[in-house]
C-alpha cells in the first residue's frame, strides 16, 4: 500500500532469518522493502541507483562494515538508521550522532528509529 | 801640578769607617781616593756602590790604565792588585796566593814610590796586619800615614799593628780624618817643599834644644846626625802635626813622649838592599873576599859586622857573598855575620828574612835558589843563610862594638852623621877590626881625618884596611850596657829625709863605732854603697876619675885575695876571710878581709866586707938564709917574697881571667843557641799568623753576610714551622735513602713517631695504617718525579688519601720526597655510599627485565639496560653515550618528547604512559609506551632522566582481539536473538494452535542450537555441508538408510550453514509430519554437486522424499517454504524452490559457490 508516510526502504543485512523478519516489520508498519543486499557490494550498488526513501543498515555485513553504504546514502540526502548488534561503540566517526537500533528490537523500537531519523537534521 | 793621590785601606769593618771617612770628606779638595779593600776574590763587589752613598764625589771600580783624576774615588776590584804609578792606576794580577794577600802594602808601596813625601796613606779598620809594611815604604819617603784610632774601629787589627810598628803619624777616627789631611796637604811641607828651614827667629839654636830634647828624654843623641836631614824629618814631623813653628813643636815634644818616640823613629831612616851599589860589592868580593877565602884554611871562623844593617839586607849579601866564594874555592868555613840595628823593627824584619821579589832583581837564578824559598812572590832567606847571620840590638853610637871582625860593613849611616860622629865610628871600627880587617863603607861616604888608621883598598867603592895597632886612646868606652836609661834619670836611690836621731840610733851607731871593724857594703858588682868605720887604712881613692870599685879602691897588694874571697863568698855563700899584705913603700902589714854575703833583699845582694889588723902569717916560702948574709938576704927575701907574692897574684889574675872568659863564651853559645831556637818558632808562628789573620779577614767579611742569612732562616723556619705545625694534613719528609728528615705533630694519628725517630729509616717504624705500596710509591716519585696518590686505611677504621710527591731544592735538586696524609674519611664514606648506591641502581637496571634507560642531562644515554638492547636489537650501535633522539631511526625524534623529556629536568614533571610506535625491519611494527621520571643524584651530581619503556605491541593485540572478540560475540548474540524473536514471529503468526506453536518453535530452536553447535565447532569460521546435513537428519534417522547423503566437501559461511540447516531442519520436520518420514518405506535423498570451477562454480542440491505418501501443495506457505525459497535464494544469491511431486517433496538449490570462497576442509 502507498500512503503518504510509507516509505520505500532498503535492507542491508546479511542474516536471512533477521533480514525475513524485518521485512515483515515494515511490511506491518507500512513501509514498502525495494532492496536487500547481503553484500556491501550490492548495498553500494542499491544504494546509489535504487529509488529509496529510506535505509536499514547493519553495521557489520559479512565481515565489511556498511559505512560506505551510508556515505553514499548521506551524500544523496537519503535518511538510514544503524542497526546492530555491537553497540555504539561499534560506530565509526562521523555517526557518533546517528540513530541506532540495538539488536534484538521490537515494532516499537523500529517505528521510533525512523520516525527519528527522519525527522532529525541531516546526518 | 800632579793630583795628590791618597790611598786609603781596610778590611773586616771597613765599609762602616770608610763610610764615615767620606761622609766627612769634603768633595772638592782636588786629591784623588784610592780604596783598597781585603775583598773575597770569589764574590761581586758592591763596594763601590755603597760608598757611592757617603760622597757626592764619582766612585767607580778600578780598571787598567785608568788615569788619576781629581776629586774622585777609585776602588779595588775583587781578586786584584793595585798599584799608583805616574799619575794612573795599574791592576793586576794577585802576586800572592790567597792567605799571603797584602793588597794595602802594595797599594801603598807603590804610593810611596810614585807619590815619595807626598804620599799620604790611610789605614782603617781591619784585622791582621795589612797595611804596615806598606807604611813603612811610606814612611820612608816621608809620606804621611793616618790610621784610625782602634777603639773606633770595628777590628782594630790593622790599625794596631800599624800603631805597634810605629807607623802610625796620627791615629784618629776617620771623621776626623779629612780635618788632619787637608792641614797637611796645606802645610808648608807639601806646598812649598823647598822651604825648609824651621821657622822660628832661633834658627839653629832651637834645633839644639830640640836635639837635647831628644836626647834627654828619647836616649837617642842625634847631634851627629847631619842637620839638613834632621831639618827636613823635622819638618816633617810639623807637617804631620800641623804645627807651624819649632817653638810649639818643642812644647809638644815637651808635653807628648809618643811624638818624642815617633821623632826619633823618623830620624833613624834609613835606606837598604841587597847587593847595594854592585860594583862596589864586585870590587869587594876581588879584592878582599877572594882573597879572604884564599889564604885561610877549611874550617877556620870567618867574622863579619854590619852595624845600622836595618833590614838585613846588607847581611845577607855579605853571608852570601862569602859562601859563594868559599864554595867556589872548595872550603868551609865558621862564618859568623854579626848584624846589629838600633831598632827592633828593624831587626824583627831582618830576622824574618822575607823581601819582596823585586829587591831580589839582578840576582843570579842560582844564587836566589841557593839561598831562597819563594813564598809566590816574595822569598824568604832559607835556614842555611839565615843561620849564618845573628841579629842583635845596638846602638852605633853609643853601645861597644864587636871585636875581631874580619869585614866591617857599615854602608850609608855615616851620612846621616856629623863629621865628628863619623870620626869616632871609623874609630871605633879600626878598633873592632882584627889586624888587616876590612872596612866597606857607602859610596858616598870616606875615612875623614883617620887616614893614619886605614889604607886604601878601593878608593873608588870605598874599602879600606886596617892599619897599625889597637888605639884604645881613640875609643871612649861607653858606660857598659846594663846601665840604667837616660831618660829614668831619677835616680832610684830615694831621697832620704833628714831623720831625727833616736837614742837606739846613738846607742847602735856608738856601739859599731867601738866594736866593728871597718867595712864596706858592696853589691854584686863590687860597687861600694856604704862605708863604715874608718876605711882608709884600707882603701884609698885612685887618680883619675872618682870610682866607687872596691877592688881599685883598695890598697895595693889587697886586691887580687878580696878578689878571690869575694867570688867565692858570692859563690858558696858563706863568709870568707883571707889575709893579704898591704904593700907600702916601707913596710907591709897583713890584712885580715872578711867577706861576708847577706841575705837576699829586696834591693838586691849584698856583701860585707870587712877589714881588720892581722897578725902577719908565717910565709912558709921564707927561707931561713945565712946570718951573714941577713941583711942582704932580708933585702932579697924581701924582694923574693915579694916576687912569689906577684906571681901567685899573677896566676890567680890569670886564672881568674881564663875562668871568667871560659864562663863568657859559653854565655854566648848558650845566648845564640837560644836565640836560634826562638827565632825558628817565631818565623814559625809569624807565618801562621799571617795565614790566619788573611783568611779571618775574609772569613769575617762572610760571616757578617751569614748572619744576616742566619736571621732571615729562623724568620722563615718560624714560619714553616708554624705553618706545618698548624696545618692538620699529616706531612713527613724523607730522604733519598727513605730516612725520615722531619715530620708534623699530625702524623702521631699514623706513625708513633719520637723526636729521636729523624734520620731513621722509614721502614723501621711501625705504621698505625695498612700500606703496602708506600715503600714502592716512594722510590717510583724518586725516580719519575711525578706524584704518586693512594688510598689507605688506618687501623682506626679512618681512611686517607696519602700523596708522594718529590721535594725538591731550591736549586731544583731533589733531595728526598715529601709524603702527606689527608683524613678522606667522611669524604670516602660519602663516595662510597655513592658509588654503592650507584651499583645498586645499575644492578636493579640490569636486571630489571623492563627496557630502561638512563639518560643524563644532556639527554645522552648513560645506561641502557640488558632488557633495552634485547628489545630494540635493531640498534647496532651501542646506544651509550648517544643522544636519545638519535637512537635507532630516529624513533624517538619528536618534539612532544622532548618537550616532555625537558620537563622532567625543568619542572620535576614526570611522563606517564607516553604513547608511541616503532616500526624497525627486524621486529616489525611495535607499540610502546613510555614512562620517565628525574632521577636526583647526590653529591652535587646532575639529575638524570630515568626512562622505562613498555612494549605493549602484544598487549594491545591482546587487547584488541578481545576487543574484536567482545564485540563479535555481542553481535552473535543479538543476532541470535533477532534470529530466535524472527523464528518466534513466524511460528507464532502461523501456528494454529498454542500447542502447535510450542512444539513448533521449540523444535526450531532446537535445530538452531545445534546448529551453533555446529558452527561452534569449527570457531565461527564456518562449516561443512556434510556436518549440517548430518546434524539436520540426525533426529529423524530412526532406522539405518532411511537417508541417503551424498556430495563432495563444500565450505559454507556461517550465515549461509545456518540459513541451510534451517532450511533442512523445515524440510526434515515437514518429511516427519507429512512426508517420506512418515510411512516406514519412506526414503530421503540429500544429494549435492558442485559444477564448474573458480568463479562460476555452483552448488546444485537436492532434498528428495520418494516412497512415501502422496503430498499435497499447502495451502499457504509455512514458515519453512518461506524460508527456503525467499531467505535461501537471498542468502545464498541463487534460487531455491520446493515442488510438490506426486512421489515425494523436492527442494532443489542452485545457488553460486566460487572457488575462492572454498576452503576444502579434509575432516
Amino acid at each position: 500500500m502507498n500512503s503518504p508516510t510509507s516509505k520505500r526502504v532498503l535492507i542491508v543485512e546479511d542474516e536471512a532469518l533477521l533480514a525475513m523478519q524485518l521485512e515483515d516489520l515494515l511490511i506491518d508498519l507500512g513501509h514498502e522493502v525495494v532492496g536487500l543486499a547481503t553484500r556491501i557490494s550490492i548495498a553500494i550498488e542499491l544504494a546509489r541507483e535504487s529509488r529509496i526513501d529510506f535505509a536499514i543498515l547493519d553495521i557489520n555485513v559479512g565481515g565489511t562494515k556498511s559505512f560506505p553504504v551510508a556515505d553514499i546514502l548521506h551524500q544523496r540526502g537519503i535518511r538510514f538508521v544503524f542497526a546492530t548488534g555491537y553497540g555504539v561503540d561499534g560506530l565509526m566517526d562521523g555517526y557518533r550522532d546517528a540513530t541506532v537500533l540495538q539488536k534484538p528490537y521490537a515494532r516499537e523500537d523500529l517505528e521510533r528509529a525512523i520516525a527519528r531519523a527522519s525527522c532529525g537534521a541531516v546526518q | 801640578m800632579a793630583v795628590p793621590v791618597i790611598g786609603i785601606g781596610a778590611s773586616a769593618g771597613g765599609i762602616e769607617a770608610l763610610g764615615r771617612f767620606f761622609d766627612a770628606m769634603p768633595c772638592d779638595s782636588g786629591c784623588a781616593f784610592v780604596v783598597v779593600l781585603h775583598l773575597d776574590p770569589k764574590r761581586e763587589s758592591e763596594l763601590a756602590r755603597i760608598l757611592a752613598a757617603h760622597t757626592a764625589m764619582p766612585v767607580g771600580q778600578v780598571e787598567d790604565g785608568m788615569r788619576l783624576c781629581p776629586d774622585q774615588v777609585y776602588v779595588i776590584a775583587p781578586d786584584s792588585d793595585l798599584k799608583v804609578s805616574d799619575g794612573a792606576l795599574h791592576v793586576c794580577e794577585p802576586t800572592q796566593p790567597r792567605g799571603h794577600r797584602h793588597p794595602v802594602d802594595v797599594l801603598f808601596s807603590s804610593l810611596a814610590a810614585d807619590q815619595r813625601e807626598r804620599a799620604i796613606a790611610i789605614v782603617l779598620s781591619g784585622t791582621g796586619s795589612n797595611g804596615t809594611e806598606g807604611l813603612r815604604d811610606i814612611r820612608a819617603e816621608g809620606g804621611m800615614s793616618l790610621v784610625q784610632a782602634p777603639q773606633t774601629a770595628k777590628f782594630d787589627g790593622m790599625p794596631r799593628s800599624a800603631i805597634s810598628a810605629g807607623m802610625a803619624d796620627h791615629v784618629l777616627a776617620p771623621e776626623e780624618m779629612p780635618q788632619t789631611l787637608l792641614a797637611f796637604m796645606r802645610h808648608g811641607y807639601l806646598a812649598a817643599p823647598a822651604d825648609i828651614e824651621a821657622t822660628s827667629p832661633d834658627g839653629e839654636a832651637t834645633l839644639d834644644q830640640l836635639l837635647e830634647l831628644l836626647r834627654v828624654q828619647g836616649g837617642h843623641d842625634f847631634r851627629s846626625y847631619k842637620q839638613a836631614t834632621l831639618r827636613r824629618r823635622i819638618h816633617r814631623r810639623l807637617g804631620l802635626g800641623n804645627i807651624e813653628t819649632l817653638d810649639a813643636y818643642i812644647k809638644a815634644l815637651r808635653a807628648d813622649p809618643a811624638e818624642v818616640e815617633a821623632l826619633i823613629g823618623d830620624l833613624m831612616i834609613n835606606v837598604t838592599g841587597f847587593f847595594r851599589d854592585p860594583e862596589a860589592w864586585k870590587t869587594l868580593a876581588e879584592h878582599v873576599i877572594a882573597p879572604m877565602v884564599a889564604e885561610r884554611r877549611s874550617g877556620a871562623s870567618i867574622r863579619i859586622w854590619a852595624p845600622a844593617c836595618s833590614t838585613g839586607e846588607e847581611a845577607y849579601s855579605l853571608a852570601m857573598l862569602v859562601t859563594e866564594h868559599a864554595e867556589m874555592a872548595g872550603k868551609r868555613f865558621e862564618l859568623k855575620v854579626f848584624a846589629t840595628d838600633a831598632q827592633e823593627a828593624n831587626l824583627r824584619k831582618a830576622r824574618d828574612g822575607i823581601y819582596p821579589g823585586a829587591a831580589l832583581t839582578g840576582f843570579p837564578p842560582s844564587r836566589l835558589t841557593r839561598f831562597f824559598e819563594k813564598l809566590n812572590g816574595s822569598y824568604q832567606v832559607n835556614k842555611e843563610l839565615r843561620d849564618m847571620v845573628v841579629f842583635a840590638p845596638q846602638n852605633l853610637l853609643r853601645d861597644p862594638p864587636f871585636s875581631r871582625l874580619d869585614l866591617i860593613s857599615c854602608r850609608n849611616v855615616l851620612i846621616y852623621l856629623e863629621p865628628d860622629a863619623q870620626q869616632k865610628i871609623i874609630a871605633l871600627c879600626h878598633f873592632a877590626l882584627r889586624q888587616d880587617g876590612c872596612l866597606f863603607l857607602g859610596n858616598a861616604e870616606s875615612i875623614g881625618r883617620h887616614e893614619d888608621l886605614f889604607e886604601a883598598v878601593s878608593k873608588k867603592w870605598r874599602i879600606y884596611r886596617r892599619l897599625g895597632a889597637t888605639r884604645h886612646d881613640l875609643v871612649a868606652y861607653p858606660p857598659p850596657r846594663g846601665e840604667p836609661e837616660p831618660h829614668m834619670t831619677n835616680s832610684p836611690s830615694p831621697a832620704t829625709p833628714e831623720r831625727s836621731v833616736t837614742a837606739a840610733e846613738r846607742a847602735r851607731s856608738a856601739l859599731l863605732e867601738h866594736y866593728a871593724p871597718a867595712s864596706v857594703l858592696i853589691d854584686q858588682k863590687g860597687r861600694v854603697h856604704y862605708f863604715h868605720g874608718t876605711t882608709r887604712d884600707y882603701l884609698e881613692n885612685p887618680p883619675g876619675e872618682p870610682t866607687r870599685d872596691l877592688l881599685t879602691m883598695v890598697r895595693d897588694g889587697l886586691a887580687a885575695q878580696l878578689r878571690v874571697a869575694i867570688r867565692e863568698a858570692s859563690k858558696e855563700e858563706r863568709t870568707v876571710t883571707v889575709n893579704a899584705r898591704i904593700r907600702e913603700s916601707q913596710s907591709s902589714r897583713t890584712v885580715a878581709m872578711t867577706v861576708m854575703p847577706l841575705p837576699a833583699s829586696s834591693q838586691g845582694r849584698y856583701l860585707l866586707v870587712s877589714f881588720a889588723p892581722a897578725t902577719p902569717q908565717h910565709d912558709p916560702d921564707l927561707v931561713a938564709g945565712s946570718p951573714g948574709q941577713s941583711d942582704v938576704s932580708a933585702g932579697e927575701r924581701a924582694l923574693q917574697e915579694e916576687l912569689r907574692a906577684v906571681r901567685t897574684e899573677l896566676k890567680e889574675t890569670i886564672a881568674y881571667l881564663e875562668t871568667a872568659n871560659e864562663e863568657l863564651k859559653a854565655a854566648n853559645e848558650e845566648a845564640i843557641s837560644m836565640n836560634e831556637e826562638l827565632q825558628s818558632t817565631n818565623e814559625e808562628l809569624e807565618t801562621s799568623k799571617e795565614e790566619l789573620q788573611s783568611f779571618n779577614e775574609e772569613l769575617n767579611t762572610v760571616n757578617s753576610q751569614l748572619q744576616h742569612k742566619i736571621g732571615e732562616l729562623e724568620t722563615t723556619t718560624n714560619d714553616l714551622n708554624n705553618l706545618l705545625a698548624g696545618s692538620e694534613a699529616a706531612t713527613l719528609f724523607l730522604d733519598e735513602e727513605f730516612c725520615i728528615r722531619w715530620f708534623s705533630p699530625a702524623t702521631r694519628d699514623l706513625f708513633d713517631f719520637v723526636a729521636s725517630d729523624i734520620g731513621r729509616p722509614i721502614a723501621h717504624l711501625a705504621r698505625k695504617f695498612a700500606d703496602d705500596d708506600l715503600l714502592r710509591d716512594v722510590e717510583a716519585v724518586l725516580k719519575h718525579l711525578t706524584p704518586i696518590e693512594a688510598e689507605v686505611p688506618s687501623d682506626a677504621g679512618r681512611w686517607y688519601a696519602r700523596r708522594v710527591l718529590p721535594y725538591r731544592t731550591q736549586d731544583n735538586r731533589i733531595a728526598g720526597v715529601v709524603v702527606t696524609f689527608n683524613d678522606i674519611t667522611d669524604r670516602k664514606k660519602i663516595a662510597d655510599a655513592i658509588n654503592d648506591a650507584r651499583l645498586y641502581a645499575e644492578t636493579i637496571v640490569r636486571t630489571v627485565q623492563h627496557p630502561l634507560l638512563v639518560l643524563g642531562r644532556d639527554l645522552r644515554v648513560e645506561t641502557a639496560n640488558e632488557a633495552f638492547r634485547e628489545l630494540f636489537a635493531a640498534f647496532d650501535e651501542e646506544p651509550k653515550g648517544r643522544l636519545i633522539f638519535e637512537l635507532g631511526t630516529g624513533e624517538w625524534n619528536n618534539p612532544t618528547l622532548r618537550s616532555l623529556l625537558d620537563r622532567i629536568l625543568t619542572e620535576d614533571d614526570e611522563i606517564h604512559n607516553f604513547a608511541f610506535e616503532q616500526e624497525s625491519h627486524r621486529a616489525g611494527r611495535k607499540s610502546m609506551t613510555l614512562n620517565a621520571c628525574r632521577l636526583p643524584q647526590e653529591g652535587g651530581l646532575d639529575d638524570l632522566i630515568l626512562i622505562a619503556i613498555e612494549d605493549i605491541t602484544e598487549r594491545k593485540r591482546f587487547e584488541e582481539h578481545r576487543e574484536i572478540l567482545v564485540g563479535e560475540l555481542n553481535h552473535r548474540i543479538k543476532n541470535v536473538m533477532a534470529t530466535v524473536q524472527a523464528i518466534a514471529s513466524q511460528t507464532l503468526g502461523s501456528a494454529t494452535s498454542m500447542a502447535e506453536a510450542r512444539t513448533a518453535f521449540g523444535s526450531r530452536l532446537v535445530a538452531l542450537g545445534k546448529s551453533h553447535d555446529l558452527l561452534t565447532r569449527e570457531n565461527w569460521a564456518g562449516a561443512n555441508l556434510w556436518d549440517i546435513v548430518s546434524n539436520t537428519v540426525e533426529p529423524h534417522a530412526g532406522e539405518p538408510n532411511r537417508f541417503t547423503i551424498d556430495g563432495p566437501n563444500v565450505w559454507l559461511v556461517p550465515s549461509a550453514a545456518l540459513a541451510i540447516a534451517m532450511a533442512l531442519h523445515e524440510l526434515a520436520t515437514n518429511a516427519a509430519k507429512y512426508g517420506a518420514l512418515t510411512t516406514e518405506n519412506g526414503e530421503v535423498d540429500v544429494i549435492w554437486q558442485l559444477v564448474g570451477h573458480g568463479e562460476d562454480r555452483r552448488l546444485h542440491l537436492q532434498w528428495r522424499e520418494r516412497d512415501g505418501p502422496p503430498v499435497m501443495p499447502p495451502t499457504r506457505k509455512g514458515f519453512g517454504s518461506r524460508l527456503i525459497q525467499r531467505v535461501l535464494s537471498v542468502e545464498l544469491g541463487g534460487t531455491a524452490g520446493v515442488t510438490y511431486d506426486k512421489s515425494g517433496v523436492v527442494c532443489t538449490i542452485d545457488a553460486p559457490m566460487p572457488d575462492s570462497e572454498d576452503r576444502s576442509k579434509t575432516d
